[in-house]
């Protein structure tokens, strides 16, 4: 996020797009109904009519993947009415002519034709984009989980600095991050291109004072490969061996049917885990690590906030902490990383991590801090780009063309998938399954299916409906809610019994390597009658109409 | 600027009640519906003071600070009138503190406790049905004082708008909804409510009889779940190794504020599910064994192939769910011991 | 959902929360009372929680929330009916009907209710019976108007 989440409370617009809130980030739903509540406009742009919509003065329902052709049509529309901040674009940004350029071919008819919104609504949303400053856009894996995800996001930070609504309080272009720490996890440097802090592998400084710093000599100048890549790879034969820190990957990539190749073809699969999920099967040497709560550290949250995560019980048997084990590892491998407790990791990454050495443990025992913190005495950055100043100069407007998913709607797979997180579980529910009464709250995976189309197929909510794609096929059972539009179906990655990973595509984004889990084609019929859903299993919605 | 209480002259800044006056300077006036996150409702009249000048008793947590304004707290009038709400309030509910989960985190047992209440008829048999009938929270309507708290909490606080008050006078109730049990209502178990409540009227079903508040070791955390990182404390019962329940902490980002999951869902520490050995597979099976044997067979693995194949033939996922000290220590690893780039976390998914 | 509650509702386009105290009494004037379907598609109508319609309702005393029978039939307990015998006239009235305060005949024809003050305390004691005043009722007068109807 460029801005903080408090923030967010005292927006005058929100502007959402590919965020399903209440359910996905809850509490920054909070702060949004807040918002809401003091007066603000909120635009939610969704293909589904998800809850936060209730709280939206106006709903945009906006066709699956065509994000890119919306926010074009949407600054064209800017633009031809000169709407947009002509002092910002000219002090702040470069590249506005050949966006102009690009735009021009997005008329209102022809975004229209693309998005499924109507003309009208298109021009009453960038009106009120032009009367209200400054807008907060928020969004999450609705706008990044497509190929053209990296364009999805360039498009809005267009959008943002067209209107002029970068650097200021409660305004900026706001991802909301899905995992606890998949902030943390970039700015550690767990990236093949960055070491800690963002400094670059092929930059010769950043690596000689790693190299000197971690008494250690020719560190590679060459980014290394992604998590889909070394999958790929594997498969090919050329990466070898796997070592996997907590993350499900069976279950968490797409096509399933597809990383269970991968793995198989893996010749030496370490894991370090808390539970024996789906992934170990593949493992040759499985680590038992600790989990949250046994575990001391920091965590870096959506606004880049730094905080601190403390043991509160004792591990459960032998398991280590993952630090640990990379240290022990790393002695019998003739290279001491000299880690004895977690702090002194925390020091080491603190002294070589120039936006953060700032951050102390000290400073961030009560409440945590948001790098950029280049020294003790910094007070933490809640919003970036004060005022119009970015990170290279000048904001550069990116022209970007709409590109359609990978794969839409044909004879054979009449239905549009789209997938997603549920309220009651987390990712693969390795945590949630075994916490008590989370699966009394939603106990199996359903298929949500809009009312037309249910009434088509002759399916009733509780009804077992078998849903396939290209890559695989699953069955479970219907929920029909017109939280989905006509001819678009969804689901969750939440159980392993009915994934949405066994039929989603592995098709990705070419820069960021994110895969399309918000778009493909399905086929869907009805497989058995079912009883209707038992009370425990009644899916709730919050009620508000 | 200043203002006399009890005698005694103590500066105000501009926008303080008298209530904010008397907390700073450590003059006791009880409360039950404020709170510093609901702000004044005076609707329990227990911060009832006598202000020089005005007629009748005043509410401290609604009447403004204002110079050389004098105010009592301390007066028989006060007291008798403090004493008589909470006597009704105790009268008129089923208050059994030893069996109740509020016990010792309970601010009516405090304020009856602070003005002497000694006696009062504990009834044999609660009038009022409990609502246990959701996942994760029990609603006592015979331990609810109608102070509204939950209102806010849950209406304003989180505007997940599913308690209301229904009928009115003394029937007034707290009900979910169309007065439907919690399980069948609209509720998304967030948990706002019973962290607000100031008795023992909704609490979480979860943790009840596994310890009382000063048995339980407070840390304060970071939640596991999505990336807003709400702040948490974890109520810690040492001798069992086990974490009994959770509440939010009111500093940024969340300010106090949780969902289900950061709420509810944190057995999975002490599930038996865990691994806890060290596995290898031997023939196809995955056995136990020793932490030496399987960094010692890892890391011969590891010279292997890096000797056969190159650096760049291996792979490491960091994990997006553990710390950044894990993170940076599978980076390091990575660049460091092997000399490969190919690092990445779950970013992408 | 019955026609004649979205009937009502449609009486009341684009109608904000400040319409619902409007909207709950056409409905149980049409309805005799208001069912709780009623509660759900006015909250959707107004755009409120359902909880906020339902607590309004049950706030006052006027709404009702079980149908209410052909006759209803009003009692009044305040003081100055009390102490002239308002008391016997409420049992002879219970016992006539079999029923008990705000209880309905099984057959749908009668249902009575007790309030505190009709503000007639000059014909004390007070009877309702449909939309017409008694005073000055004996529990034998009251049995004869009840037999009348």
């Amino acid at each position: 996020m460029t801005n903080s989440i408090q923030e967010l409370e005292y927006a005058k617009l929100l502007f959402v797009i590919g965020s399903n809130t209440t359910e996905a980030h809850p509490v920054i739903s909070y702060y949004i109904k807040r918002a809401v509540r003091n007066g603000a406009t909120m635009i939610v742009n969704d293909p589904r009519r998800i809850d936060l919509c209730q709280w939206a003065s106006h709903y945009v329902q906006i066709n699956p993947g065509s994000d890119v052709a919306y926010i074009n049509g949407l600054m064209r529309e800017i633009i031809a009415n000169e709407w947009h901040d002509k002092v910002y674009v000219e002090k702040f940004t470069e590249g506005f002519e050949e966006l102009r350029k690009t735009v021009e071919g997005y008329t209102l008819e022809r975004t229209s034709e693309i998005t499924g919104v109507s003309v009208e609504t298109i021009r009453e949303v960038a009106r009120i984009l032009h009367e209200i400053h400054p807008a907060s856009v928020v969004y999450t894996l609705g706008i990044t989980e497509h190929i053209c995800g990296v364009d999805n996001v360039r498009s809005l930070a267009n959008l943002q600095m067209l209107l002029g609504n970068m650097g200021f309080y409660a305004g900026g272009l706001n991802p909301l991050r899905g995992q606890n720490n998949v902030q943390g996890s970039c700015d550690m440097g767990a990236l093949p291109n960055v070491f800690c802090g963002y400094q670059r592998v092929d930059d010769s400084n950043a690596r000689r004072k790693f190299e000197k710093a971690w008494n250690v000599t020719g560190l590679s100048p060459k980014p290394g490969i992604t998590m889909t890549e070394m999958f790929a790879d594997a498969l090919h034969g050329s990466v070898k061996a796997l070592l996997i820190a907590g993350e499900n990957v069976i279950q968490t990539e797409p096509h399933m049917a597809h990383t269970i190749r991968c793995m198989e073809a893996c010749e030496f699969i370490v894991l370090s885990e808390i539970f024996y999920n789906e992934t170990a099967p593949y493992a040759d040497v499985i680590f038992p690590d600790r989990a949250w709560g046994e575990e001391d550290g920091t965590f870096s949250n959506t606004e880049r906030r730094m905080q601190r995560v403390r043991a509160a019980v004792k591990p459960q048997g032998d398991a280590r902490s993952h630090w640990w084990i990379m240290n022990e590892l790393g002695k019998r491998m003739g290279v001491d990383m000299k880690f004895e407790t977690s702090n002194d990791v925390w020091e080491e990454m603190r002294s070589l991590s120039p936006g953060f050495n700032g951050i102390t443990r000290e400073r961030i025992e009560t409440i945590g801090l948001q790098w950029p913190c280049p020294t003790t005495s910094h007070p933490g950055t809640p919003f970036l780009h004060v005022g119009g100043s970015f990170t290279r100069g000048k904001g550069l407007f990116a022209a970007i063309e709409y590109s359609p998913p990978a794969e839409t709607p044909d004879s054979d797979y009449p239905f549009w998938l789209s997938t997603g997180r549920r309220l009651w579980h987390y990712h693969t529910g390795t945590q949630t399954h075994n916490s008590l009464g989370m699966d009394d709250l939603f106990g199996e995976e359903l298929i949500e299916i809009s009312p037309v189309d249910a009434a088509r197929l002759g399916i009733k909510t509780g009804d077992w409906v078998r849903a396939s794609s290209r890559r695989g096929t699953i069955t479970l059972r219907a929920w029909v809610i017109d939280r989905s539009p006509e001819g678009l179906c969804w689901t969750s990655f939440h159980f392993a019994k009915a994934c949405a990973n066994e039929l989603t595509i592995d098709a990705f984004d070419p820069i960021s390597k994110t895969a399309e889990y918000k778009v493909c084609a399905i086929h869907l019929e009805k497989a058995a009658d079912g009883e209707p859903l038992g009370s425990t299993l009644v899916p709730r919605r919050q009620a508000r109409p | 600027m200043e203002l006399t209480i009890d005698g005694r002259n103590v500066p105000f800044r501009a926008g303080q009640t008298v209530l904010d006056v008397a907390r700073e300077n450590g003059i006791y006036i009880p409360t039950l519906c404020w709170h510093p996150r609901i702000g004044p409702s005076s609707r329990c009249r227990l911060c009832i003071v006598e202000i020089e000048g005005t007629r009748g008793l005043q509410t401290a947590c609604s009447v403004l600070a204002g110079s050389g304004i004098t105010v009592r707290t301390d007066t028989e009038i006060v007291k008798t009138a403090r004493r008589m709400t909470v006597e009704n309030l105790l009268y008129d509910g089923h208050h059994d503190c030893i069996a109740c989960e509020a016990n010792g985190r309970c601010e009516l047992q405090d304020v009856a406790y602070r003005l002497g209440i000694r006696e009062y008829p504990v009834v044999s048999e609660p009038a009022q049905l409990l609502d246990d009938s959701s996942a994760m929270i029990v609603m006592d309507p015979n331990k609810c004082i109608v102070c509204g708290r939950c209102i806010i909490a849950c209406n304003e606080i989180v505007g997940n708008d599913v308690l209301t008050f229904s009928q009115r006078g003394y029937r007034t109730k707290i009900v979910c909804d169309t007065a439907v049990p919690m399980a069948e209502s609209s509720c998304v178990q967030c948990g706002e409510c019973l962290q607000l409540c100031p008795t023992g009227a909704i609490t979480e079903k979860k943790s009840a009889g596994k310890g009382r508040e000063w048995e339980l070791e407070k840390v304060n955390s970071t939640c596991p779940y999505c990336g807003v990182g709400c702040q948490v404390i974890l109520h810690v019962d040492r001798a069992a190794n086990r974490i009994v329940r959770i509440s939010g902490r009111e500093v940024p980002p969340n300010d106090g504020m949780l969902c289900v999951k950061g709420r509810f869902a944190y057995e999975f520490t002490e599930s038996p599910k865990r691994l806890t050995k060290p596995l290898i597979k031997k023939d196809g099976k995955h056995v136990e064994v020793s932490w030496d044997e399987a960094l010692d067979y890892t890391a011969r693995r590891f010279k292997e192939i890096k000797e056969k194949h190159g650096a760049d033939a291996f792979g490491f996922i960091a994990s997006s769910r553990s710390t950044n000290e894990n993170a940076y220590a599978t980076m390091k690893f990575s660049r460091a011991v092997i000399g490969t780039n190919n690092v990445d976390n779950c970013a992408r998914t | 959902m019955s026609d004649s509650i979205n009937e009502i509702l449609a009486q009341f386009p684009n109608a904000a929360a400040d319409k619902l105290i409007p909207i709950l009494q056409a409905i149980q004037n049409s309805e005799g009372y208001l069912p709780m379907e009623a509660i759900h598609a006015i909250a959707d109508h107004l755009r409120v929680p359902s909880g906020k319609v339902y607590g309004v309702a049950t706030f006052y005393n006027q709404f009702r929330f079980e149908p209410a029978g052909k006759n209803r039939i009003t009692a009044c307990r305040g003081t100055a009916c009390h102490v002239r015998g308002g008391k016997n006239v409420i049992s002879a009235i219970k016992q006539y009907l079999g029923v008990e305060d705000g209880e309905t005949t099984p057959d749908m024809k009668y249902t009575f209710e007790t309030v505190a003050c009709l503000g007639a305390c000059a014909l004390a004691p007070v009877i309702v019976v449909g939309q017409k005043y008694a005073g000055k009722v004996t529990p034998k007068k009251a049995v004869t108007i009840l037999e009348k109807l």
